[in-house]
């Protein structure tokens, strides 16, 4: 697992869904968890271990600064590729911004289809509606 | 266990959220190549799922991920 800074992250992230389309069978996997200062240790010492056996040699970039007490927790995954950020109570609102534009920018290959169906469905009664008055309308006159 | 509207799934979420703060996380899983979303949630005894492939959903979705997170890194509980 690598520790990255908020910014770094989302880059990271965006490319990840990138990857994940050229590739063609990629799953994106986001978890979002909350984050108290107790567990921070044990979760260092976990990612030190695993690089001492060297299976995962991508923890260049583990950060010793202290967090803060009280952080959402957020962990990317593809393939073999884990990558990991704290967010602050200090940084939501920038960060939630540009993490919502990063998904919903990403996510490109969602259906749109609901907005033209109902569209199309509600165009012929109203089309149907007209036809209807305008018919009443025309035998009223005619009969009068 | 997959919830078959987005609104059940929202409303089981957020309790199972409430109910267990600490424990209870959140993910999202995307595939690309069927075009399809999925969204969970757990703390590890139930867990409640939904699937979807409308972008329309994904931005209700968005709505309460910006609100999770909000929840998650505030200082109270």
């Amino acid at each position: 697992m690598v520790y990255l800074e908020n910014d770094a992250f989302l880059n990271e992230l965006v490319r990840m869904f990138s990857k994940s389309k050229v590739k063609g069978n990629g799953t994106v996997y986001v978890i979002m968890k909350k984050f108290d200062g107790t567990k921070r240790a044990a979760a260092t010492t976990v990612t030190k271990k695993s690089s001492g056996t060297g299976k995962q040699k991508k923890t260049q970039k583990v950060s010793e600064e202290p967090t803060p007490a009280h952080a959402c927790l957020i962990r990317a995954k593809l393939q073999n590729r884990k990558i990991a950020t704290f967010v602050p109570a200090k940084e939501v609102n920038r960060f939630q911004l540009a993490y919502c534009s990063v998904l919903r920018g990403n996510m490109d290959a969602l259906k749109k289809t609901k907005k033209n169906k109902s569209k199309s469905v509600r165009r012929p009664p109203k089309y149907l509606n007209f036809l209807h008055t305008l018919c009443g309308s025309l035998k009223v006159m005619f009969l009068y | 266990m997959y919830l078959k509207t987005y609104d059940d799934w929202e409303k089981a979420a957020e309790r199972l959220y409430l109910q267990n703060p600490d424990t209870a996380r959140y993910s999202i899983i995307y595939q690309h190549n069927k075009g399809l979303f999925k969204v969970k949630m757990t703390d590890d005894a139930t867990c409640v799922q939904y699937r979807s492939e409308s972008m329309q959903e994904f931005k209700k979705m968005e709505k309460f991920v910006s609100n999770l997170l909000r929840h998650m890194a505030s200082t109270e509980h």
